[in-house]
């Protein structure tokens, strides 16, 4: 990366200023405050701030589509000569799409489910340039074939529901270039890909960049940031609170926040100490045990045996999405399960639940096949497996506010029909980071981090020995994800808790597990020590998704890059 | 998740041709509902006439000569012999059947006539007053829609309270309405419908304008949800031109909702033709089907009722097919999964 190399190069966008608000019924919320920034032409521009922190309303506004009930005031806000302020509905489409593209979050929201994607690479072309079909089908196969989808002639008939996460995600961004516009604004491009598709969209990104392209990229992933941007802007409130070159304000960052924010990416090298600069809750003494645990540590609590499961695919042919799979799990130790989305992580944990039934092999608790046991026996041991989502909000019921869903979970479990005490409710969310105010609230009061520790807080309420998480990390930004994993680490060893750790993030893995299983296609591929298996991965597979892990080493608090 | 992945690459790979099959094997399904429906259809109707209470030959007699009388055996028995209600049960049974299967529904009792041939006669109106009424329902619910939702909060307010007001005016009230105001007030119509072009217009609004509001609502919340999806704002982000984004990106997912309710609609404008054939003086199915019934025509009704079964099955074929143009991702065949 040679980030000098455009800093000659003609200014772009320049923004003094900048003040966005929406009209809301309960009145004006200022939402971003005094934003500066200046595009050059080549140059890339990271925004970098948790959700809510106002970069992507920033640069909306730098199109006019803040949305409806935004109002907008900045004292410079101009795209090469134009004046973006007094700009008119025409000037503003001019500019869309023509001189800006700009890439959405989430592809799979962000074209449309009923249009195949010619038509969606067309509307551009459409909009700004007079061609004819013929011209605009070929420019749309060149398009694709310039994102790396492949076989283009068959893949711009389809509809984005039929292409798998990767291809969308290029689809979209074709969409975005299809006139080659000198700017790309790209919002979290590579969010919820897994890695090996995250490193095929960073490619895509580095070409445009290497042709000049100017590019601001709005991303919480420090690892993407420290690969493409020469220069950062970090925002926290609304508020720009640092800004420089990507040396300066990664290798040496001067606000607490950006600091912070270096500090919460999960690797490696975070093994063992706190991502977050939260002070570890403080956790009373468990006033209730569960049964007493069978101190005897060589038998493993938790045992899968061949575990296999096949599915019907829609066309009718069987589809294995867990073969042969083996793992023991023991006490206090924490099992990560890394693979692609689709590897089959899910089913395993649905099958170590007893949610779904097995085709061959066992799932054993302490050495019973208990999901073929008795009706007795398996609500006993659900007692005591306990399992968190990526989006507990689904699994709330939305009328019921924090205190009666605890209640709930606690009266679950509780011996001889036990009315659970108000202590114990406190006892839980004072476990989670949360306390007495938060009894009242409803799900969708609290943020994606208060949810999850709500979710948490249920899990623990039955007392249980086993925790699955799945991919419950996987939404939360990266502060708010530093904040869970610590807590995770202190209640293992508050409640010598043995945890299966699902996640297709490898540095979250690395982070926290002891030993890994990785997954591809239902099978195991590759297992185990965390530090063998990322250090020295030895299937071909564990290789790739190694070498695809955009790295960011905050160990010294700097960033490097491959 | 692995579900959804599942579905994604078996697309991929497969191919449209496994598709093609399970969509062969899903319309042999739904042929085979369509025809149920209609064969349970036929035996209530025969169980209603063979089982109900009264007489048939004496309902038959009393019609015949005007007057409500009781009858004896003997004034019975030839009525009996005749139509063959004399006959066990189930030999009726067969023998109605047969007839429906040959396009045989009896025949009248005070015109003598056969049953197909008066409904012939009279459909062909009932039809164009419906399909005129949904196609005007279909253009007042659209333009109302692109005109006042998705646009000011205050407006949208508006443009929803019209909706409930017009979904909720009942037939016969708007129909009088309509007609004393535009035929006999502005003298813009005939005031006696007969069969004329001009003389459509009126039964249609009349019919229309409730469907409109019905629609409206359903068309609204859908298409408003859509403007606020992310793909709406990733097209408005190419420079695409706005009416395009509406009509595009946001209409189409809104049709959905619409023609479920145009299925479910037809029906209910049988019994609104009713009303507005008699409002307007116009001939229809729903004159007759007046007529029929105060005259205890029992074989005229069955066939009435039948033939609006059958359309009623054509039509939810026809809203099947129509959901998977609108919308490429509900096929036959995924339909049939869920």
């Amino acid at each position: 990366m040679t980030h000098e190399r455009h800093s000659a190069g003609e200014t772009l966008f320049q923004v003094k200023n900048l003040n966005v608000g929406f009209r809301t019924p309960h009145g004006y919320k200022r939402v971003v405050r005094d934003f500066e920034l200046t595009l050059r032409r080549g140059e890339t521009l990271a925004i970098v701030g948790e959700s809510g922190s106002g970069k992507t309303v920033a640069t909306r506004a730098l199109i006019g589509l803040a949305g409806d009930n935004a109002v907008v005031a900045a004292d410079v806000l101009r795209y090469k000569d134009t004046d973006l302020r007094q700009a008119g509905r025409q000037t503003l489409k001019k500019l869309r799409g023509a001189q800006v593209g700009y890439v959405l979050q989430d592809a799979l929201v962000s074209l449309d489910p009923l249009q195949p994607i010619r038509n969606e690479i067309a509307e551009p072309l459409d909009a700004h340039a007079r061609l004819s079909k013929a011209e605009i089908r070929e420019r749309t196969i060149q398009l694709l074939t310039e994102v790396g989808v492949p076989q283009p002639e068959i893949r711009k008939d389809q509809y984005p529901g039929e292409l798998s996460g990767g291809l969308r995600q290029r689809a979209l961004i074709a969409t975005a270039l299809a006139l080659h516009p000198p700017v790309i604004i790209a919002d979290e491009p590579t969010t919820a890909l897994d890695v090996v598709v995250q490193a095929q969209v960073l490619g895509v990104l580095a070409q445009l960049i290497a042709r000049g392209t100017s590019l601001i990229l709005i991303s919480h992933d420090l690892a993407v940031v420290a690969r493409l941007a020469d220069r950062i802007l970090v925002m926290k409130s609304g508020i720009i609170v640092e800004s420089g070159t990507r040396d300066e304000v990664l290798g040496n960052p001067q606000h607490a926040y950006t600091k912070a924010l270096i500090q919460a990416v999960p690797s490696g090298d975070t093994r063992g100490r706190r991502l977050s600069p939260a002070a570890p809750a403080r956790i009373g003494r468990p006033r209730r045990h569960g049964e007493a645990a069978e101190n005897d540590s060589a038998t493993p609590i938790l045992e899968a045996k061949h575990l296999s499961k096949s599915f019907h695919g829609p066309d009718g042919r069987l589809r294995e999405a867990v073969a042969d799979v083996s793992f023991e799990l023991f006490k206090g130790e924490v099992l990560g399960i890394v693979g692609a989305s689709g590897s089959g992580k899910s089913t395993l944990a649905r099958l170590l639940l007893a949610l779904t039934d097995y085709d061959a092999g066992a799932v054993l608790y302490r050495g019973l096949e208990w999901p073929r046991a008795d009706d007795r026996t398996k609500r006993r041991v659900r007692g005591k497996i306990s399992v968190v989502y990526q989006d507990p909000y689904s699994s709330f019921d939305p009328r019921w506010n924090v205190g009666r869903i605890l209640e709930d979970a606690l009266r679950l479990h509780a011996e001889d029909g036990h009315a659970p005490q108000r202590a114990d409710l406190l006892e839980l969310l004072e476990a989670v980071g949360l306390n007495e105010s938060h009894l009242r609230a409803r799900p969708r009061h609290l943020s994606g981090g208060q949810r999850q520790r709500v979710a948490i807080a249920r899990a623990l309420a039955v007392h249980p020995e086993i925790l699955i998480l799945d991919e419950a990390v996987s939404a939360l930004d990266v502060s708010i994800q530093a904040q869970i994993l610590d807590l995770l680490e202190d209640l293992k060893a508050r409640y010598s808790l043995s945890i299966l750790f699902i996640s297709h993030d490898l540095g979250v893995i690395h982070h926290i597990a002891d030993r890994v299983l990785v997954m591809k296609d239902g099978a195991v591929v590759e297992e185990g020590d965390a530090d063998a298996v990322f250090h020295a991965p030895r299937h071909r597979y564990t290789q790739e998704l190694v070498a695809a892990l955009p790295h960011f080493d905050n160990s010294r608090g700097a960033g490097r890059h491959p | 998740m692995s579900a959804r992945q599942a579905t994604i690459s078996d697309v991929e790979t497969s191919g449209k041709r496994q598709a093609l099959l399970g969509a062969g094997h899903v319309l042999l399904g739904k042929l085979g509902q369509a025809l149920l429906t209609l064969w349970a259809t036929v035996t209530l109707l025969f169980v209603a006439q063979a089982v109900l209470p009264g007489d048939r030959a004496t309902i038959y007699l009393n019609v015949l000569e005007g007057y409500s009388v009781t009858r004896t055996p003997e004034e019975l028995a030839p009525i009996n012999r005749e139509f063959g209600f004399d006959r066990p049960l189930l030999v009726q049974y067969a023998d109605y059947v047969g007839g429906v299967l040959q396009g045989d529904l009896g025949t009248a009792l005070q015109s003598r006539r056969p049953v197909t041939d008066l409904i012939l006669e009279q459909i062909g109106a009932t039809a164009l007053l419906a399909v005129s009424a949904i196609v005007l329902a279909w253009l007042i619910a659209l333009a109302w829609t692109l005109a006042t939702a998705g646009r000011h909060p205050a407006l949208s307010r508006i443009g929803a309270t019209v909706e409930a007001l017009a979904a909720g005016m009942p037939h016969y009230w708007l129909g009088l309405l309509l007609l004393l105001a535009f035929a006999v007030h502005l003298d813009w119509f005939p005031v006696v419908g007969g069969d004329s072009w001009r003389g459509l217009w009126l039964p249609a609004l009349t019919l229309a304008i409730p469907l409109a509001g019905f629609l409206g609502q359903a068309i609204r919340g859908e298409y408003e949800h859509a403007l606020g999806q992310p793909h709406v704002l990733s097209s408005r982000a190419r420079g695409t031109d706005e009416w395009r984004v509406r009509v595009v990106h946001a209409l189409r997912p809104a049709l959905i909702p619409g023609i479920t309710l145009t299925g479910w609609a037809l029906g209910a404008l049988v019994s609104g033709a009713v009303i507005v054939e008699n409002v307007f003086s116009r001939p229809g199915i729903g004159a007759l089907l007046v007529s029929a019934v105060e005259l205890k025509e029992f074989e005229l009704i069955s066939g009435i009722i039948l033939i609006v079964s059958l359309v009623y099955v054509l039509i939810t074929f026809l809203t099947d097919w129509l959901y998977t143009l609108v919308d490429p991702r509900v096929s036959f065949e995924r339909k049939g999964e869920a």
